[in-house]
C-alpha cells in the first residue's frame, strides 16, 4: 500500500514538472526551479549520511565541488579527443567519482567517532579546494568559463526544448526523483535499519553483529555519489566556475539545515525541507537581499534545533501518534493543515515585514514601520501557534487564533493603504476566518485539553 | 635556499610568531570542544565580533586594541554564560548534543555573521597603533611588532589560562568535568555551574583574540570562515582536553606555513595544514598530547 | 461528517489559493511599476566579497538616475533602476538575469561588478541580443567575443595584458632586469600576474619569483622574504584588499629592497586602506583608473564626487569614491549617451552607436574597440608620494598619487628607487 503510494507520489511529481515544463518557456522559473533541485538532492545526499546513519558531514561543498570540477575537465577533455558527450556521461562520471570519494573518505575517517568525522569532512573539503585552486587544467584560480550549449533535441526530434535552462530544469527534476526513491529504499530496507542502528548507539549495533563499518562506508558512497550527480550539470547552468564559489560554505550550510528543518529521520524530511526553504531562499533573493537568505539560514537552524529537532515531519508524525493513533481523521488532517498554513503565513509575514520594517526605518516614515513591525509579531505568533498546535499544547488553539486574527487585522490593514492584489488579500482573509472558526469546534477543543494518551516519543 | 641560516631563522621565528596566534584563536575552542565537547562552530565569528569591539574603541576613543581586548573579557564572559545556557537546556540536558549542537552553533554563526555584515557593512576594518608597522632586528632576525605584541599577549593569556586550570579548585573541576563527570558531582561540584563558568572563559579569549586579528591584518564579517578550519585541526592536532597539546599545534601549524611559504609555494600552505590533520585522525586520532578517548 | 467535510474543504481550499496567490503576487513586486518609465536592469555585488565595491557602485548609478531625471528623463521618459543583490556569487547571476529579462522585462541592462558575476550572465545576454555595458570584469569577452559586450574599465584592447604594461614600461625605463611576482589565488589576481608575466617575457625580463599564495595567509612576511632572497630588481604584486594591507605592511617592516614595487594591489585605491597605511605606501607603483590630477579633470568629475561623498557619509562604504564610483556613472552615461542619440530603446542601434562612437564622460573620452574593451588603453600607472600618517584629506587632492602612465596624462616622474 505504501509503496504504491509512493510511486503515485512520483507520478504526480513527474507530471507536475513536466506540466510546467510544457506550459511555460519562461528562463528564470527553469533557472530557480534548477537551484531548488539542487537544493534538494544534496540535502537528501547529505541525510543519508546524515540523518540516517548519524554521521555529520561539514564537507558538502567538498563533494558538490568535485562534481562540478569532474564536469569541468570532462567538458575540456572531450571536445580534444573528438568525443561529444551527452549530459549524462558527465553525470555519470560525477557520480562514480564523487562515490569513490565518499568511500576513500569514508575509509580515512569512519572509524573516528562522529565529531572528528565532521572535521575531517571540513579539512578534507579545505585540501580538494587547494588542489582545485592550483590545477591549471579546470582554471585554478581564475575560474572556467563555459560557453552554454544549445538545448538537445531527443528521439529524432520528437522530443525539443526552447531553451538549455528548461532542460536542465527536466534532468535535475529526473535525477531528484531518483535521488528521492533512493533514499526511500534506504529507509525501508535492511541496510537503512542498519544505518539507524548505527545512529542509536554504534557500539550496540555492533555488539548485536550490524556489520557497522561496511554499513558506513555504503552509506557514504552513495552520499558522495548523489552529491557529486547535484554537481554535475552545475557548470552548465552557471557557466562560470571557481573554486571560491564552488567551494562555499553555504552550499555545505544548506545541505545540513535542509533536512534539519524538514526531518532527519525521514526519507520526505530533506524534500520538505529543501522545498520550503530552497523556494524561500529564490524568493528572498529577488524580493528583499541575498544577505538575508544566510540570517534566514541562521535563524532557521537555530529555531528547529531547538523548539523542533525532529524536524517538521516528525513533529507532524508526532502528533498524529497522539491525535490520529488509529486511523487517519479528518480533523486531524485539517489541523495538520492549519499548522501548516499559519507556519506559511508567519514565514512569508516575517520576510515580508522584515523588509517593509527596514525600508520605512531607512526611510523614516514611522507609520509603516510600526505597521512592519506589527506584521512581524503577527509572524512570530504565527510561528509560535503552528508549533503549539502540533505539539498539542493547551494554548496551541488559542494563539494560533488569534494569530489569524492578528493577521486579519494586518492583511485588512494593508487592503486600506495600498489597493494592491485585492483579490489575493480577500481570499487570505477567507482562509483565516475559516481556519479561527474551525478551531473553535468542540472536536478541536477536546483535543487540545485532554492529556495525550500516547506516551511522549523517545528522543 | 633552506640551508640560508638568515632564511631559515626568519622563517623559525616568523612561524613561531604566527603560532602564537593562532593559540589565541583555538584557545578558546581548546576549552568548549577539547574539554567540554562542544562543537563551537561559531568560535571564530565570536572572534570578529572581538574585532569589531577593537575597532569601534580605536576609531571612537582611540584605544588600544589589546586594552580593549582585555578590558571587554567580563561581558564576553557573560555571553558565554548565557550562550551555554540556551545550549544545556536546548541540548546536553536532553542527550542530544552531536547533531543538533554542530546545527545550533552553525546557525549561530551565520547570525552573527549577518547582523555584523547589517551592521557595519562588509568594507573592511583596519585599526592605528604605534607598534604597527615597527620592526625589531635582533642580528639577522626581524621581529615585527605587529606579530610579536600579539604573540606576547597570546601566550600570556595561555599561561594565565593554564595556572588557573590546574592551581585553583574552579580550574581543576573543569579539568574533572572533562574527565569525569559523575566523579565531579559525588565531589561536591555542580557540574552544570562549571561548565558554564568554562564555556564563559572560552568566549572571553575570543575577546583578547579578536583584538589581537585586527592588529595583525584588516578584518571583515565573513573572515571567520577562514578560521573555523585551523582552529578545530589546532584543537584536534595536539589533543583534545590539553591546553599544551594546543600551543605545541599551534606552533607547529605556524611553522608548516612559514616554511611552505618561504621555501615552497605558498599556494599548498592550506593542504599542508590540513593534510597533517587527516594524518594525525588517521594515525592517532588523540592528537599529540591527547589522552586516549 | 457532510458537515466536517465541508469545513475541510473550505479550509483546505482557502489554504491552497492563499499560497497559490501570495506568491507570485509576491514576486510580481517589480513588475508592478508605473507604466511609460525606462526600466534598466541588473544585479549588483551588494555583500559578499565584492560587497563594498558593489554598494559604492550603486550609490554612483543612483546618482547618475536621479541627474538624468533631473533633466527630464531619457527620450522624455523616467528612469527606473530593476536591480537584485547577487551577493558576489555566480550561481545567483542566471536567475536573476532571466528573471530581469522573462518576467520583469526590463528595457536595458547592464552587468554587476567583478568578472565572476558578469560571466554568467554572458550567455544569457548574448541569446538575448542585448548589449551589455560591463563594470570591471577582467577579459571577459575574450571567451565569448561578443560585440554588444561594452567594458567601461580602460585596461585597454587586450586588457590582461594592457594592465600591467605601463608598470613594466616603467621598469624597462630604468634598465631593470629581475622580477618577481606574487599573486593571490583568487579571480582577478591570477588574471593580472598572468599578464604581467607576458608582459616581462615580452620584455625581456628575467622572472626570478613566481608563486601564488592563497588568500587566507595571515603573516606575510615569509612571503616578503622568499622574494627578497631572490634579489629582484621588481616586485609585481597582484592581491586583493586584505592582502594588499598585509604585503605592504610585510614590505615596510623587513625593508624590501627592490628598485619598483607594486602593480596590481587592490585596496589600495580606497579610502580606509589608504588612511590605515599612509606613509608605508610612499614610493609604491600601483594601477588605478582615476585620481585626482590635473591632466584627468574632466567636466562633471569634480560636481560628481561631491554628491557621491555626500551620500556615501553614513553609507558604510568608501567615502572618497575615486576608484569604482566614476565608472558606474560612466557606464551608464555611454548608454544613457547611446539611447538619447539614436532615440530608441532598440538593441540593434544601440549597439551600432556603442561600436562606433568616442563618448564624453565624466571619465573622459571613452571609445570601444571590436572586442568591447577601450580601443586604448588609460591604465594608469600612478605612485604615491609623500604620505602622511592618518590623513584621508590627502588623498582626495592631487599630489599623494603621480600618475606616471601613460604619457598622455602624466604629471610627473617615477621616484626611483623604492628602496634601496
Amino acid at each position: 500500500m505504501k509503496s504504491l503510494g509512493f510511486c503515485g507520489f512520483i507520478v504526480v511529481a513527474l507530471l507536475a514538472g513536466g506540466a510546467f515544463a510544457a506550459f511555460t518557456n519562461n528562463e528564470y522559473y527553469f533557472t530557480a526551479a534548477y537551484l531548488i533541485l539542487q537544493g534538494l538532492i544534496m540535502a537528501i545526499a547529505w541525510n543519508v549520511l546524515g540523518g540516517f546513519t548519524g554521521y555529520v558531514n561539514f564537507g558538502s561543498a567538498g563533494f558538490f565541488a568535485l562534481g562540478v570540477y569532474s564536469s569541468v575537465a570532462l567538458h575540456r577533455f572531450l571536445p580534444g579527443i573528438g568525443v561529444e558527450a551527452p549530459l549524462v556521461v558527465y553525470i555519470l562520471a560525477a557520480a562514480a567519482l564523487c562515490g569513490l570519494l565518499g568511500l576513500g573518505t569514508g575509509y580515512l575517517t569512519l572509524r573516528l567517532r562522529g565529531v572528528y568525522f565532521a572535521i575531517a569532512t571540513l579539512a578534507l573539503a579545505i585540501v580538494f579546494k587547494t588542489f582545485m585552486d592550483n590545477w591549471s587544467y579546470v582554471g585554478a584560480a581564475k575560474g572556467a568559463s563555459i560557453a552554454t550549449p544549445d538545448p538537445p533535441r531527443l528521439f529524432d526530434g520528437l522530443l525539443s526544448f526552447s531553451s538549455y535552462a528548461k532542460y536542465l530544469f527536466v534532468v535535475m527534476l529526473l535525477l531528484s526523483v531518483a535521488a528521492i526513491a533512493v533514499s526511500r529504499y534506504i529507509v525501508h530496507s535492511r541496510f537503512g535499519r542498519g544505518l539507524a542502528a548505527i545512529r542509536d548507539d554504534e557500539l550496540a549495533a555492533e555488539c548485536m553483529g550490524v556489520p557497522t563499518l561496511r554499513l558506513k562506508l555504503i552509506s557514504a558512497t552513495v552520499m558522495g555519489a548523489l552529491m557529486g550527480v547535484a554537481g554535475a550539470p552545475y557548470p552548465f547552468m552557471v557557466s562560470f566556475v571557481d573554486p571560491a564559489s564552488a567551494f562555499g560554505l553555504e552550499t555545505a550550510v544548506n545541505s545540513i539545515a535542509m533536512p534539519m528543518i524538514g526531518g532527519s529521520a525521514y526519507w520526505f524530511g530533506p524534500v520538505l525541507g529543501a522545498l520550503l526553504l530552497g523556494t524561500a531562499q529564490q524568493i528572498i533573493s529577488v524580493t528583499i537581499s541575498s544577505e538575508l537568505n544566510v540570517l534566514l539560514v541562521g535563524v532557521l537552524l537555530v529555531t528547529f534545533v531547538i523548539a523542533a529537532p525532529t524536524g517538521i515531519v516528525g513533529l507532524v508524525h508526532e502528533f498524529l501518534r497522539t491525535a490520529a493513533p488509529a486511523r487517519l481523521t479528518s480533523r486531524a488532517v485539517v489541523l495538520i493543515a492549519i499548522a501548516g498554513l499559519c507556519f506559511v503565513v508567519g514565514a512569508l509575514a516575517i520576510i515580508f515585514n522584515l523588509q517593509l520594517s527596514l525600508q520605512a526605518v531607512q526611510a523614516g516614515t514611522t507609520g509603516t514601520a510600526l505597521l512592519g513591525i506589527a506584521g512581524l509579531g503577527a509572524g512570530a505568533a504565527c510561528l509560535t501557534g503552528s508549533w503549539g498546535l502540533l505539539k498539542l499544547k493547551t494554548w496551541g488553539p488559542s494563539l494560533t487564533s488569534a494569530a489569524f486574527a492578528a493577521s486579519i487585522a494586518v492583511t485588512g490593514a494593508y487592503l486600506w493603504l495600498e489597493s494592491k492584489g485585492v483579490v489575493a488579500q480577500a481570499l487570505t482573509i477567507a482562509a483565516y476566518t475559516a481556519a479561527i472558526g474551525y478551531l473553535q469546534m468542540r472536536d478541536v477543543r477536546l483535543l487540545y485539553h485532554r492529556r495525550p494518551i500516547a506516551a511522549p516519543a523517545p528522543a | 635556499m633552506i640551508t640560508d641560516p638568515v632564511l631559515l631563522s626568519n622563517a623559525i621565528v616568523a612561524g613561531l610568531l604566527l603560532g602564537g596566534f593562532y593559540t589565541a584563536v583555538a584557545l578558546g575552542l581548546s576549552i568548549a570542544f577539547g574539554q567540554l565537547d562542544i562543537v563551537n562552530i561559531a568560535h571564530p565569528a565570536f572572534i570578529i565580533i572581538g574585532s569589531y569591539f577593537a575597532y569601534l574603541l580605536g576609531a571612537m576613543h582611540g584605544l588600544d586594541p589589546v586594552l580593549t581586548g582585555v578590558i571587554l573579557t567580563p561581558l564576553f564572559f557573560v555571553l558565554g554564560i548565557v550562550v551555554y545556557r540556551v545550549y544545556y537546556a536546548s541540548f546536553e540536558r536532553t542527550g542530544q548534543e552531536s547533531l543538533s549542537g554542530l546545527a545550533f552553533f552553525f546557525g549561530l554563526m551565520f547570525i552573527i555573521e549577518v547582523t555584523l555584515i547589517l551592521i557595519y557593512g562588509v568594507d573592511y576594518r583596519l585599526v592605528q597603533a604605534s607598534y604597527i608597522g615597527v620592526n625589531w632586528k635582533i642580528g639577522i632576525v626581524d621581529i615585527p611588532l605587529r606579530m610579536a605584541i600579539p604573540f606576547a599577549t597570546s601566550m600570556l593569556m595561555t599561561i594565565g589560562l593554564y595556572l588557573f586550570m590546574s592551581k585553583t579548585f574552579v580550574g581543576r573541576a573543569i579539568l574533572a568535568v572533562s574527565q569525569d563527570r559523575q566523579a565531579l558531582q559525588l565531589m561536591g561540584a555542580n557540574p552544570v555551574r562549571i561548565k558554564q563558568i568554562a564555556f564563559g572563559l572560552a568566549l572571553a579569549t575570543a575577546s583578547v583574540a579578536g583584538a589581537l586579528l585586527i592588529i595583525i591584518g584588516p578584518v571583515e564579517p565573513s573572515i571567520n570562515r577562514e578560521y573555523i578550519g585551523r582552529a578545530f585541526a589546532i584543537v584536534v592536532l595536539g589533543g583534545m582536553g590539553s591546553l599544551p597539546g594546543t600551543v605545541l599545534a599551534a606552533f607547529i601549524l605556524g611553522i608548516a606555513e612559514s616554511f611552505v611559504n618561504t621555501f615552497a609555494n605558498p599556494s599548498w600552505a592550506p593542504a599542508v595544514a590540513f593534510g597533517a590533520l587527516l594524518l594525525t585522525l588517521a594515525i592517532r586520532p588523540s592528537g599529540i598530547l591527547g589522552r586516549h578517548s | 461528517m457532510a458537515h466536517s467535510f465541508w469545513r475541510r474543504l473550505a479550509g483546505m481550499a482557502g489554504a491552497f489559493t492563499a499560497l497559490a496567490v501570495l506568491i507570485p503576487a509576491l514576486s510580481a513586486g517589480p513588475a508592478l511599476a508605473q507604466e511609460k518609465t525606462i526600466k534598466i536592469g541588473f544585479s549588483m555585488a551588494l555583500t559578499g566579497p565584492l560587497g563594498a565595491g558593489g554598494k559604492s557602485a550603486l550609490i554612483a548609478m543612483e546618482i547618475w538616475r536621479d541627474d538624468v531625471n533631473a533633466k527630464g528623463g531619457l527620450l522624455g521618459r523616467k528612469v527606473e533602476f530593476v536591480y537584485y543583490d547577487d551577493a558576489t556569487n555566480p550561481a545567483k547571476v542566471p536567475p536573476l538575469y532571466t528573471k530581469l529579462l522573462d518576467v520583469d522585462k526590463v528595457d536595458l541592462i547592464v552587468s554587476s561588478y567583478g568578472t565572476n558575476v558578469i560571466v554568467p550572465a554572458m550567455n544569457i545576454v548574448m541569446r538575448k541580443k542585448m548589449v551589455f555595458p560591463s563594470l570591471f570584469g577582467l577579459a571577459v569577452n575574450d571567451e565569448f567575443k561578443y560585440d554588444r559586450y561594452f567594458q567601461i574599465m580602460p585596461a585597454g584592447p587586450d586588457p590582461k595584458v594592457d594592465w600591467s604594461r605601463g608598470f613594466f614600461e616603467l621598469a624597462k625605463g630604468k634598465g631593470l632586469e629581475t622580477v618577481a611576482l606574487a599573486a593571490a589565488d583568487a579571480e582577478f589576481s591570477q588574471n593580472a600576474v598572468y599578464g604581467a608575466r607576458k608582459n616581462a617575457q615580452a620584455m625581456g625580463f628575467k622572472v626570478v619569483y613566481d608563486k601564488s599564495y592563497p588568500p587566507s595567509t595571515t603573516d606575510f612576511a615569509p612571503i616578503v622574504r622568499a622574494i627578497q632572497a631572490t634579489n629582484p630588481d621588481v616586485v609585481y604584486v597582484g592581491s586583493y584588499p586584505p592582502d594588499s594591507v598585509g604585503m605592504v605592511k610585510a614590505a615596510n617592516e623587513l625593508q624590501l629592497k627592490t628598485k619598483l614595487f607594486g602593480g596590481g594591489m587592490v585596496g589600495l585605491q580606497f579610502a580606509a586602506i589608504q588612511k590605515n597605511l599612509g606613509p608605508m605606501l610612499d614610493n609604491v607603483v600601483n594601477y588605478d583608473f582615476w585620481v585626482p590630477a590635473s591632466t584627468l579633470n574632466f567636466p562633471g568629475i569634480d560636481a560628481f564626487l561631491k554628491k557621491y561623498q555626500q551620500k556615501a557619509a553614513g553609507a558604510g562604504v568608501d567615502p572618497l569614491g575615486h576608484y569604482l564610483p566614476p565608472w558606474a556613472y560612466a557606464y551608464l552615461e555611454v548608454l544613457g549617451q547611446a539611447v538619447e542619440d539614436t532615440k530608441s530603446l532598440d538593441q540593434d542601434k544601440l549597439a551600432k552607436h556603442m561600436q562606433t562612437t568616442t563618448y564624453q564622460t565624466i571619465v573622459g573620452p571613452v571609445k570601444f574597440g571590436s572586442n568591447g574593451e577601450w580601443q586604448t588603453s588609460r591604465a594608469l600607472m600612478v605612485q604615491f608620494r609623500n604620505l602622511k600618517a592618518d590623513d584621508l584629506d590627502q588623498f582626495s587632492k592631487a599630489g599623494s598619487r603621480v600618475v606616471l602612465h601613460p604619457p598622455s596624462v602624466k604629471t610627473g616622474e617615477l621616484v626611483f628607487p623604492y628602496r634601496q
